[in-house]
């Protein structure tokens, strides 16, 4: 096995915490001296870990907005002068919430850049690689720091933003490009792409290591973008909020996404007592920065649902624990239709399992009072084939989440595609009530 | 294969602190933009470098002084 940074990476479990305590000491006492918004929240005189948890307020979404109303655009959140940033970035702000803004100074985004290399080098990249970096180079913090990653390593980096999906196959194939990095949405419309063009990806393209991110998927998913592409494929995550990758997958094994313990301090708490759950139990992911300077997070209720578990599950050599399958979903992303939970993963699962479903849309409608899920599904199948597809379609449904859905076939290239993160499921009962 | 075993040397780890105390000495000195702009991006990269090697240091601008912008 061969890490990044050896030291870090492998580090006696004792002396790993005993570093993020001394670490997150030093962090509260930088922020207490310079930001006014956490001057308020972090009380003086945490001595431990266990008060840490107890005395400083979890981070929520809406204490973030509230700072940054107060003095736009970065709010009273930074600890650093805006001046010393480098860059700017924000979140997409597709919930409807003004985007959260952050900026980095030039040693935030040195980090930053340092946490993808070690996600990178630990599933094969090195500096004879060439990388290509299939997202739109925009606000949006996202791939950036990949394509910066990658630079650092020494690989050959092909800028791909702003090229349309037919292009960006192409230069796949023509450079020879062994490292990818995109969301597994988007790779399924490349995906497509390929396939409309007459290209067999895993044949033409010399494509070995994929990071596709910054969104769940079922294993189904990963299954159809490492067969297609004739590569392997490895998860990981980062957040505006904490400025770099918190996770990535271990290719010791399947779904053990390692966090960088030493850049966070995580927790997993019950979302309703919001009390510590143990390994192996589902939780919400709490998260504290331990390595950013301009903008700090302390206990920032991410909304993520992950299962950890001890690093030594893994063994790979690395002593971060790890999270069994990376974020499994948001804590908001889960619907009950009639007393059934049903998340966006699980009806991708199913759609993605047949062949003949080019891309899909689902809700969720109220028909005559009645909670029940809706697919449109983009197919070339018409008539009694259609028929049939529908058929098999309600039954795979009824059978792996036990609800019989209202399917609807509409025809190849009708619905929108998505060049980042797609959502699939909408909750429209609130519009379809009463129609 | 493994890198575990070969981790940076007592000497090594000395080498790398000793050029980052220099760097900032020169960063908080020198007047010439090209060359400040430079020593300052090599600053932040090698705090990257002593921070994977779990070395303690002056982590946070304020512990030890220089950079501001």
């Amino acid at each position: 096995m061969e890490y990044w940074n050896s030291k870090a990476e492998t580090m006696p479990r004792h002396e790993l915490i005993d570093w993020q305590w001394r670490r997150l000491q030093r962090a509260m006492a930088f922020a207490r001296r310079n930001s006014p918004f956490w001057n308020e929240r972090i009380p003086d005189g945490i001595t431990t870990p266990e008060e840490y948890a107890a005395r400083v307020p979890l981070l929520h979404k809406s204490d973030l907005l509230a700072a940054e109303a107060a003095a736009p655009p970065y709010g009273t959140w930074p600890s650093l002068p805006p001046e010393l940033g480098v860059r700017h970035h924000q979140t997409s702000g597709t919930s409807g919430n003004p985007p959260i803004r952050t900026f980095d100074t030039e040693r935030d985004w040195s980090w930053c850049v340092d946490t993808f290399c070690t996600a990178l080098y630990a599933n094969g990249v090195r500096s004879h690689h060439k990388g290509l970096v299939a997202f739109g180079y925009g606000l949006f913090a996202g791939f950036w720091g990949m394509h910066y990653a990658l630079e650092r390593m020494g690989c050959t980096v092909v800028p791909a933003g702003g090229l349309d999906s037919r292009t960006r196959i192409r230069l796949l194939v023509d450079y020879r490009i062994e490292v990818l990095g995109l969301t597994p949405s988007y790779a399924m419309r490349l995906i497509e792409t390929a396939a409309d063009m007459g290209i067999d990806l895993a044949r033409e393209a010399n494509v070995k290591v994929i990071l596709a991110g910054a969104e769940p998927r079922s294993d189904f998913t990963t299954r159809t973008i490492e067969e297609a592409f004739g590569a392997r494929v490895f998860n990981a995550a980062g957040t505006t909020e904490f400025g770099g990758v918190f996770m990535f997958e271990c290719p010791s094994r399947r779904n053990a996404c390692h966090i960088l313990e030493p850049s966070c301090y995580d927790e997993v708490l019950d979302p309703v007592t919001k009390q510590p759950v143990g390994y192996g139990e589902e939780g919400v992911r709490v998260t504290t920065g331990l390595s950013r300077e301009g903008i700090q997070l302390f206990r920032h209720w991410t909304e993520d649902v992950v299962v950890k578990r001890p690093h030594s599950d893994c063994g790979c050599g690395r002593t971060w624990d790890f999270y069994d399958g990376g974020i499994l979903r948001r804590v908001d992303d889960m619907r009950k239709i009639r007393g059934v939970s049903v998340t966006p993963v699980m009806i991708e699962d199913v759609l993605r399992s047949f062949d003949e479903v080019r891309e899909f849309h689902s809700a969720i409608r109220t028909v005559r009072g009645l909670d029940t899920i809706h697919v449109k599904v983009e197919t070339d199948c018409t008539g009694a084939a259609g028929e049939a597809l529908i058929a098999r379609i309600v039954e795979e449904f009824k059978r792996e989440i036990g609800i019989r859905p209202q399917v609807e076939l509409t025809e190849a290239g009708s619905l929108p595609r998505s060049l980042w993160k797609a959502a699939r499921l909408h909750d429209e009962r609130e519009l379809t009530a009463h129609g | 294969m493994t890198n575990a075993n070969s981790p940076l040397t007592a000497e090594q780890e000395q080498q790398l602190l000793r050029t980052y105390h220099e760097l900032q000495d020169l960063a908080q000195a020198c007047g010439v933009p090209a060359v400040r702009a430079a020593v300052k991006t090599a600053l932040a990269e090698l705090r990257t470098a002593l921070d994977g090697q779990a070395v303690d240091f002056e982590y946070y601008p304020g512990q030890a002084g220089v950079f501001a912008a």
